[in-house]
């Protein structure tokens, strides 16, 4: 599961991160160093321990349901970019290219690729999100 | 003039005496803040007229002979990663750089309700991501004891105004050791409260299931006085919990007699310098010595804390931080599409300890990764929860180094990211199990500060500052401050 240019190119994607060439190749070396050393995550038995999200689990706390003041629009639009007509203003998102993620390099693809990450299930997980489509 | 080395009790005191006035007492920190902070770099943002006028409102009050709330007029810088309403909150990002939050966060509402004035913002690392404060986009702080050295991070701007007298008190905010580690290499008190005591509402996220708001402090009394505006639930934070406050500093001189402490020998290990184990190892004669009991306990999972925190609160900052895109406040690099407008401005905007934090967190969330890190780190949490609840069945609190150095120099741990993650070895468990930890000074080791940390059971702050304080009370070092000259 080592760390390599493609699977920095592929997460750098992914995390909306236009790098460059300097970064590249120094995240490379500290993010295989840093995934190394995760590693040793690997030597636990943990198949029989279920997983913490959160240390208070236990009911949801819901607040009274009554309405309050919402913040000013104006003064949360003067801090934006570029806005008009009280709306925010972004660049083209339906015309123009859809950008997708490439697909995983090989070797940075888990189960399917490398073959060398431990992993409990059959086949790879859905996406956990970071995948959005631009349009 | 004031001396500003003073414990907050003691200007409140004063105050309340009228030995002194309000806006005598800001004016003392500003013109500290004037001679020294070019040297230290504690603040990012100060503005002397705001924090006059709400000391001079302080004073008019009190000539009025109106009652005052608890901190009326006593001055609080705050951690630039907690919103202050129309004040600038940069999160030490230039993707932030200028903006004004249009709300003050709930810990700064209670601050201002208890008549806190707020005399600045204090520098970080970026979001909160680092433990030497050089992550800032703004320049590291320094630290007072040794300007060559960090004064620790996240919360290093904090730790470095309150240790020189900058400040009499901060707001600091911790999410693997933020608070913790900055106070031990600064030699002041830092408090992580047990998460869900404090509200996070208006705290800029890093790990939403870590972080918490707490009190950087001179004394052991000064962070309970200061927990006990800030704690309590809010209906605008669903994690704060609905657990009574207690009064924290009505039980701050009871003493520890027969409390039992645990030590662990994992606290022990490598990388631990000696002098940090010589002091550490006093400091628990002394609490022997003050009446406690001393108890070996086990840590086995503090090997795999260091891990299991970096991917966990990796994983959550890269969905925290997915918010900063260019659209409703910050930096815009401009683009003709939208994904390109996005990646160029957060790469513009966010520095490199941040990238490569967001960029390990989609890996370990992103597709045939997700079970292999992210789940075995969750599951991994579980096992480190596990070990408190079983230390705390034998003990009332676990002692541990806060840091297993002291203070670094600058530059010395910037190239190599995993050197500086280590420095939170002994705090990242605490925030895993979200338990209250607190370090106090426990001595020094080369001229350098050094802190001991107390561990506690959820929502049992009481007993960890009764500790703390019995501790402080029986040594020298909370008296000690830097030597620090104005530059000619």
């Amino acid at each position: 599961m080592a760390i390599d240019r493609a699977t920095v190119d592929y997460v750098a994607r992914l995390s909306r991160l236009a790098l460059s060439e300097a970064e590249r190749e120094a995240f490379t070396r500290q993010l295989r160093e840093i995934v190394d050393y995760f590693a040793r995550l690997q030597t636990l038995d943990l198949s029989a321990v279920p997983p913490t999200a959160h240390v208070h689990e236990g009911t949801n706390l819901f607040r009274e349901d009554i309405p309050r003041p919402s913040l000013p629009r104006d003064e949360v639009l003067a801090a934006a970019p570029e806005v008009e007509e009280g709306f925010f203003v972004v660049p083209a998102v339906l015309e123009g290219a859809v950008h997708e993620a490439a697909p995983p390099p090989r070797g940075a693809a888990g189960p399917d690729g490398s073959g060398e990450v431990a992993d409990e299930t059959a086949g790879p997980p859905p996406d956990r999100g970071g995948e959005g489509r631009a349009g | 003039m004031l001396d500003t080395l003073l414990p907050a009790a003691t200007l409140i005191e004063g105050l309340r005496r009228r030995d002194w006035s309000a806006l005598e007492v800001v004016d003392a920190y500003l013109a500290r803040i004037e001679a020294l902070d070019g040297q230290l770099r504690a603040y990012l943002h100060v503005d002397p007229e705001a924090a006059r006028a709400e000391a001079r409102r302080w004073d008019e009050r009190a000539a009025r002979g109106e009652p005052l709330p608890p901190l009326a007029g006593i001055p609080v810088a705050v951690k630039d990663n907690i919103c202050t309403r129309g004040v600038p909150t940069t999160c030490g990002s230039r993707i932030l750089e200028g903006w004004r939050p249009p709300y003050d966060a709930t810990v700064m509402v209670r601050l201002r309700q208890a008549g806190a004035v707020l005399l600045g913002k204090t520098n970080l690392d970026e979001f909160a991501m680092g433990s030497s404060t050089e992550n800032s986009a703004f320049g590291p702080t320094r630290n007072p004891w040794d300007l060559s050295r960090v004064p620790g991070g996240s919360s290093g701007g904090s730790a470095a105004a309150v240790a020189a007298g900058l400040a009499p008190w901060a707001l600091g905010t911790d999410t693997g050791g933020s608070i913790r580690q900055p106070a031990a290499l600064a030699g002041i008190v830092g408090l992580k409260p047990t998460y869900g005591r404090v509200s996070r509402y208006g705290l800029v996220a890093y790990g939403s299931s870590l972080d918490q708001i707490g009190p950087l402090t001179r004394t052991v009394r000064d962070a309970a006085l200061l927990l006990q505006v800030i704690a309590g639930q809010d209906p605008l934070d669903a994690t704060s919990a609905p657990v009574p406050v207690p009064d924290y500093t009505a039980a701050l001189g009871e003493g520890i007699a027969g409390l039992r402490i645990g030590v662990a020998r994992e606290g022990r290990g490598e990388g631990l310098q000696p002098g940090v184990a010589a002091a550490v190892e006093a400091a628990l004669e002394v609490l022997a010595g003050l009446g406690a009991e001393l108890r070996e306990v086990r840590l086995p999972m503090l090997d795999y804390a260091l891990a299991t925190y970096y991917l966990v609160a990796t994983a959550e900052a890269s969905s925290n931080l997915a918010r900063y895109d260019g659209v409703r406040h910050g930096l815009r690099v401009p683009a003709p599409d939208v994904v390109e407008m996005f990646a160029r401005t957060r790469a513009a905007g966010f520095g490199a300890e941040v990238k490569r934090r967001i960029m390990l967190g989609t890996y370990a969330l992103s597709s045939g990764f997700y079970d292999a890190f992210y789940l075995k780190a969750q599951r991994a949490r579980t096992l480190v929860r596990r070990d408190f609840e079983a230390a705390f069945r034998e003990v009332d609190l676990v002692a541990l180094p806060t840091s297993p150095t002291v203070a670094f120099r600058l530059g010395e741990r910037v190239d190599d990211p995993l050197q500086m993650y280590l420095a939170d070895i002994f705090t990242v468990p605490v925030n895993m199990a979200g338990l209250p930890g607190i370090s106090v000074p426990c001595g020094f080791a080369d001229g350098l500060p050094v802190g001991l940390q107390l561990i506690g059971r959820p929502f049992d702050e009481a007993t960890l500052l009764r500790a703390a304080h019995a501790y402080e009370q029986a040594t020298p070092w909370h008296r000690r401050a830097p030597a620090l000259a104005a530059a000619a």
